[in-house]
């Protein structure tokens, strides 16, 4: 390994706080959360990553970064100058190489809790260490000594050494105690003497003991390398507001993420846990709360047992990404003065007297959203463009909105109309700016109907205007009603919904919400219009030639991972969010 | 004639200097670097202004990433990334002059995107402006009647036999050709018949022959059955016509305001030329005239003079100076807010220019981009100001001082405002890098920097 890798390598470790490799424990056993006191507003634990770091080291990844243009110039940088200057000194002063040095130090576990302070808002910390080298600790624990009587006592100041423990401070601002294998260092005294105490088994108050760490920390893994507990109500306290209902200053932030958002505050701790897995990582945000019982505003944003959860996405290979809900639109939207900001009420009225025009003596809330279902997938794909003879030079993929109505007639009647008067209020636009406008037509493919809209001209040479990406297409298979920018992925869709064993009424899950982007898709996609995208990286100053290693460099990045996942679900003990990047 | 001949009688050659080098390289382009002054000095008047006015070869890296540029921009139809095209042609073509008389032309003939909304139609009259820039103008002007964003802009397809439209007739007279005071409201009503039927089909010029009205006309109190392209000939023939392009090359090139026999003399080359701009251009560029004292710094920067100069002037890089020029986003976003929006103008009238572009509101906005510039966000790092602060270790403050004005004025500054910028450099920062940066922001934010 080089230097600069070497150096790349310890500054990750200091940073991610790696463990020893060779002494991998099982958390539980080994959790610092009974060397800290209770009382904490956040908790961190990091446990045995330095498996995970080797791993990386040993990567396709990390030969890949260091052996880019990009990290050849940063070798040659100032940043890169001071850093390695600064591991060279640690290394003078140990004796030994840093990153050694860093794995005996950091190499077992570590965790840092945030205590409130009832005059000032900036709370206390503590952070503690158990290492596997408690000779290292031994011998670091003399030369820190030494400095001592270098500095002199307004620097750092041995405050004594009772029962084997050593103890320091630094100008009466941070308190270092060690003994054998742990270092506890804290911003006061008594919750350095607290850590002490519970290190040293002469005092039992800890996190672990607390009902509220241990409420939100049961649904954490053991085995997670880092393990986050919040106090939510503390935090909220320290920052002097009141937990109020959040109104949102619009729809779609209200109707993603506004359950979620009254979790939060209505949970009185929380938990989260970051996992490294050999092809990917999983996190899990935990929220011990009654999801049953929000405001009255936010009812409708979960998915009640017995009910259909998120839809299962499309069993489509070229699926770039793909976000899929279930709510009570209907509650949701009656529940707008609740959950919105009344700046924003008003274009509400408007958008009701447009809905009006188009279908008078109809309710949009009792007539017309009932009709749309519960459940939504918006879904990214992509596109060919054989059906325009030719295709545009900015190459978009197809988009989709899936709607469950099941099999109301009515709903039917309801999009086809909803299609038809788009197209049209769309021709008007377009006939104002000088663009070719689209005329509907219909296919019947696979024998399932589809209407679309199709430009009427096709250009004869070169490439197709931008406005060619879209051909709005609208089918109906199965339960679902599909509303797409693209009559190829309108296609695709049919095709394996027509075969697909996901309908609402035998989809009970508890997932409320599922989100999943796949990296060789979106890399495809990248790749399609890879002068399009050099070209924007000569805007930001690049010169062509960079702008080519750059995009080589986001490509062969993007290969080497598999795909994103989110899931929201609501289940007994309170809901989780889970998110999951996997890598090849 | 004689007297005319004298205002351009040609400079003298011993008087040749590096100031005069300078102001040549900064009125023909936008701001200009240490060794492009150099070059340009050593290779004397005539020998320069005759390269300057001459097309140059561009270097493949350019075109490629221009071709990139412009392609983006008919791909997105987004008119911004059409800006980023134009400013990086500005900032990086070895043609500097064929850009600002591109820029001219783009007032001159003021057509916005606003109206338009048609990328390519507006890339494609910016090729024509550029390959007439230093050309004939009589090309130019016929080019610019049946030019796609043109017609589309000044509703040439409603111009039509039994309801002639007098926009395009009344823009050419007033705006293109011959300026208010030279023809008559009859002259607009019978010159728009000549234009009915020039329509626009499947992005291009058509001309609808049942729509031209092909009847007898009097235009200029002449008879005839004219169509658009008798009626350009007639204007060019105009005796106003060499006189009001005079007067725009000479706001554009030389001041703000032209005298009657500085603009008659330009006006009469600009005949003895067949209105050719490149072959007048150059008796313009070589005369003793354009060096005199009421042209030199008598210009107020236009944004785009302004912005563009100054990235030039001190060699500005993205992405921590790694990069190959400035970055072009925030680049266009400026010039925007000081009132320079490319493709488009505010009117048919285009931007006034002169002490219309400094306003007390745009004038912060200088200030603030004089802050940024020495900042090194957003626009990139200057190589010029990190250069300096390497080497001031073995320069004195004066001859820091020297460099930086040398650098932005092309001169050296009054005596006492050099005085008053010396005690400032002694008393700024020990740190080499921000007692530079103080002193160029300083330079930068003086009225004198807002003077071309």
């Amino acid at each position: 390994m080089t230097r600069a890798m070497r150096t790349m390598a310890g500054v990750l470790a200091l940073w991610v706080s790696l463990a020893d490799t060779q002494n991998r424990a099982a958390a539980t056993d080994d959790s610092l959360s009974g060397a800290l006191p209770s009382g904490a507003s956040m908790y961190v634990e990091a446990n045995n990553l330095g498996d995970v770091v080797t791993r990386f080291e040993k990567s396709e990844l990390f030969k890949l970064l260091t052996s880019t243009p990009q990290w050849r110039t940063y070798l040659e940088s100032s940043d890169y100058q001071r850093l390695d200057a600064g591991r060279k000194f640690v290394e003078a002063q140990l004796g030994e190489d840093a990153i050694e040095a860093a794995k005996k130090l950091l190499g077992r576990n570590l965790a840092v809790g945030l205590y409130p302070k009832r005059d000032s808002k900036q709370p206390d910390v503590a952070f503690v260490l158990r290492s596997n080298h408690p000779a290292f600790l031994s011998k670091a624990r003399d030369q820190v000594d030494n400095l001592s009587r270098l500095f002199g006592k307004t620097v750092l100041d041995s405050t004594g050494k009772a029962a084997g423990v050593w103890m320091w401070t630094v100008q009466g601002n941070l308190y270092f105690a060690s003994k054998n294998d742990w270092v506890a260092i804290a911003t006061s005294k008594p919750l350095a003497e607290q850590c002490v105490r519970l290190l040293q088994k002469e005092s039992a108050d800890s996190l672990t003991a607390n009902a509220d760490f241990a409420l939100a920390m049961k649904e954490a893994a053991p085995t997670a390398h880092i393990r986050v507990f919040a106090d939510l109500r503390k935090l909220m306290e320290a920052t002097g507001k009141k937990p109020q209902q959040t109104k949102f200053d619009n729809v779609v932030g209200a109707w993603l993420f506004g359950g979620v958002v009254e979790l939060a505050r209505l949970a009185p701790v929380g938990s989260a846990t970051l996992t490294f897995g050999k092809s990917g990582l999983d996190t899990t945000v935990h929220l011990p709360v009654d999801w049953s019982k929000p405001s009255a505003g936010m009812v409708g944003f979960f998915t009640k047992p017995g009910e259909a959860g998120a839809a299962e996405f499309p069993a489509l290979p070229t699926t770039i990404a793909g976000f899929s809900f279930q709510r009570d639109f209907v509650h949701l939207y009656k529940s707008r003065e609740v959950n919105l900001q009344a700046r924003i009420l008003p274009e509400f009225d408007k958008f009701e007297t447009g809905i009006a025009n188009l279908m008078p003596g109809r309710s949009f809330s009792e007539d017309i959203l009932p009709l749309l279902g519960r459940r939504l997938s918006i879904l990214v794909g992509p596109q060919k463009f054989d059906h325009l003879g030719g295709e545009p030079a900015l190459k978009l993929p197809g988009f989709a909105f899936v709607f469950e109505p099941g099999t109301s007639e009515q709903a039917n009647d309801l999009f086809q109309l909803l299609f038809q008067s788009v197209v049209s209020i769309l021709n008007f636009q377009v006939g104002e700016r000088g663009g070719e406008p689209m005329v509907i037509r219909a296919e019947v493919h696979n024998g399932v109907p589809i209407s679309y809209g199709r430009h009427m001209k096709s250009a004869a040479k070169g490439p197709l205007p931008f406005a060619f990406n879209f051909t709005p297409s609208s089918a109906r298979v199965n339960e679902k009603l599909i509303l797409s920018s693209s009559l190829d992925f309108c296609r695709q869709l049919t095709d394996s919904y027509r075969t697909a064993k996901d309908v609402t009424a035998n989809h009970v899950t508890a997932d409320n919400a599922a989100f999943v982007a796949k990296a060789d898709a979106i890399a495809d996609g990248l790749a399609a219009n890879r002068s399009f995208l050099e070209s924007k990286i000569v805007q930001s100053g690049k010169s062509a030639g960079q702008a080519k290693i750059d995009f080589d460099l986001l490509s062969t990045m993007l290969r080497k991972l598999d795909q994103l996942r989110a899931v929201g679900t609501v289940r007994v003990a309170g809901y989780d969010l889970r998110i999951s990047l996997s890598w090849k | 004639m004689r007297l005319n001949e004298e205002m351009l009688s040609p400079a003298d050659a011993g008087r040749w200097s590096r100031d005069r080098a300078c102001h040549l390289l900064r009125r023909t382009g936008f701001g200009c670097t240490a060794a492009e002054i150099a070059r340009v000095h050593a290779d004397g008047l005539n020998k320069s202004v005759t390269r300057i006015v001459a097309v140059a070869d561009e270097p493949t890296d350019f075109v490629a990433e221009s071709e990139s540029l412009r392609q983006t921009a008919l791909a997105s139809g987004n008119i911004a990334d059409s800006k980023m095209w134009w400013l990086h042609r500005m900032l990086r073509s070895n043609n500097p002059l064929a850009e600002k008389l591109t820029l001219l032309w783009h007032n001159h003939f003021a057509t916005s995107f606003a109206k338009v909304q048609s990328v390519e139609a507006m890339l494609a009259q910016n090729a024509t402006f550029r390959q007439y820039a230093a050309g004939d103008f009589g090309k130019l002007l016929a080019a610019m009647s049946r030019d796609v964003a043109m017609l589309l802009w000044l509703d040439g397809n409603g111009n039509k036999k039994r309801q002639p439209n007098e926009n395009f007739a009344r823009e050419l007279f007033e705006l293109f050709a011959l300026g208010v005071g030279n023809y008559t409201e009859a002259d607009i009503q019978q010159a728009a018949r000549a234009f009915t039927g020039w329509h626009v089909r499947n992005k291009q010029f058509w001309f609808d022959s049942a729509q031209h009205d092909d009847g007898s006309k009097t235009v200029f109190g002449n008879r005839g059955r004219f169509d658009g392209s008798d009626i350009i000939a007639m204007c060019l023939k105009h005796p106003a016509c060499s006189a009001f392009i005079a007067t725009k090359l000479l706001r554009c090139f030389a001041t703000d305001q032209p005298t009657a026999p500085a603009i008659a003399a330009v006006a009469s080359r600009l005949r003895v030329n067949d209105m050719h701009i490149g072959k007048t251009l150059a008796t313009l560029f070589a005369s003793e005239y354009f060096y005199s004292d009421g042209v030199r710094s008598s210009l107020i920067k236009s944004p785009v003079d302004l912005v563009v100069g100054t990235l030039r002037t001190l060699d500005v890089h993205g992405d921590k100076g790694n990069a190959a020029g400035p970055n072009l986003v925030p680049t266009f976003m400026l010039l925007a807010e000081l009132g320079q929006d490319l493709f488009e103008p505010p009117t048919v009238k285009g931007w006034e220019g002169g002490r219309q572009w400094v306003s007390s509101a745009s004038h912060l906005v200088r200030i603030r981009f004089a802050s940024q510039i020495t900042a090194g966000e957003p626009f990139g790092r200057s190589r010029f100001t990190k250069d300096l602060a390497e080497n001031i270790r073995s320069e004195s403050g004066q001859t820091c001082l020297q460099a930086v004005s040398q650098q932005l004025f092309g001169r050296r500054l009054p005596e006492q405002l050099e005085r008053k910028l010396e005690r400032v450099w002694n008393d700024s920062s020990t740190n080499p890098r921000e007692k530079v940066a103080e002193l160029v922001y300083l330079m930068l934010s003086l009225p004198e920097y807002q003077m071309a």
